[in-house]
């Protein structure tokens, strides 16, 4: 058996099937990077629905992007990579043992995740009053009259484009599975705060931090592209 | 906590100050890619555009935020391997639609009202 030739330095959060931390480590972020595979094509499947569509129906496109507030995207944007910024200082802080550090980067990163939670609501509920949302309000006439509100000056809009409700559905169904995301991630690290102030990490051992930092990055990513594919058509 | 005035300390891991110099560059590249749809290069060239600032953006996340510049080589491996996988993606279902559907919009039967 392995534990008889093994060195006689034993951490207590090395696992049984690994031979030293360093086998551990490479192991589980490997792991981690492979579901970070999954997620890519996870969100690629989305993403090849709206190019397609998008190629289809660009009149559409130009008029769904016209009604969303630029500002308020570029705000979220601002929001999502400044959180990011907070999970990096975080896991800086893990390295260096730093247990109120990490709290409170975790504290600023779900706070920054709240305003752009905020933000993503009132955008929904705009969307929701216009009766944009394609399948539970939408109402033809409204849409239409939204549309030309928003359309440049020298455009005059006479008829709904072909493939409006279609660009609708993709916004609420690609900002929606991004915002689950962001859901599933504020699960997590309320849990990763418990465990840290309980005292489960240290300097050498922080592996939750550094893998939630990993998730909330590509979470960020994902925006990174949704903001210029719906917002800035 | 000190900052380090260098991009890197001592196991040639990203400081503090390196991590605040990609957000700079982060913020940058959000107004300008703001900035520059406003003006209209073209359907296809403002698309491209925009998804080349986004996967500047991505890059700079990743490489740096992700730490995939102090991990094992495999994972940058991994990582292109994922986008590869993606295009793979893409290519196919846009050649299926090129061949189907590849003299326009006018060729999609529209069965439905949207």
């Amino acid at each position: 058996m392995s534990h008889a030739v093994t060195d006689t330095e034993h951490k207590p959060y090395q696992q049984h099937h690994f031979e030293n931390m360093e086998q551990q480590t490479q192991s589980t972020l490997l792991g981690i990077w492979l579901f970070m595979a999954q997620e890519i094509l996870f969100f690629g499947g989305l993403f090849a629905a709206y190019t397609i569509y998008r190629i289809l129906y660009p009149a559409a496109w130009a008029a769904g992007a016209s009604t969303q507030n630029v500002f308020l995207g570029m705000v979220n944007t601002i929001v999502l990579i400044g959180s990011s910024v907070s999970i990096v200082m975080a896991v800086h802080s893990a390295r260096h043992d730093d247990r109120k550090a990490i709290l409170k980067w975790f504290a600023v990163t779900l706070l920054l995740g709240s305003v752009f939670f905020g933000i993503k609501a009132i955008e929904y509920g705009t969307k929701w009053d216009h009766q944009l949302v394609p399948g539970l309000n939408w109402n033809n006439e409204h849409a239409l009259h939204t549309i030309q509100e928003h359309a440049p000056k020298n455009v005059e809009i006479l008829e709904l484009p072909k493939g409006i409700q279609i660009y609708y559905s993709l916004y609420f169904v690609m900002t929606g599975m991004h915002a689950l995301h962001m859901v599933i991630g504020f699960g997590l690290a309320f849990w990763i705060m418990a465990k840290t102030a309980r005292g489960r990490f240290n300097a050498e051992y922080y592996p939750h931090i550094e893998y939630f930092g990993l998730y909330w990055h590509f979470v960020d990513i994902v925006w990174i592209f949704l903001f210029p594919l719906l917002y800035l058509v | 906590m000190s900052i380090n005035t260098r991009l890197t300390d001592d196991h040639n891991h990203t400081s503090v100050f390196g991590y605040l110099c990609v957000f700079g560059a982060l913020m940058i590249f959000t107004v300008l890619t703001v900035l520059l749809s406003f003006l209209n290069f073209g359907l296809i060239i403002d698309a491209v555009i925009a998804l080349a600032i986004a996967a500047t953006k991505a890059s700079l996340v990743i490489y740096f935020f992700m730490h995939v510049r102090e991990s094992p080589k495999i994972i940058a491996l991994i990582v292109v391997g994922s986008f590869l996988w993606l295009s793979i993606l893409f290519l196919f279902t846009i050649a299926d639609f090129q061949a189907m559907y590849g003299d326009g919009p006018t060729s999609v039967p529209h069965a439905l009202p949207w």
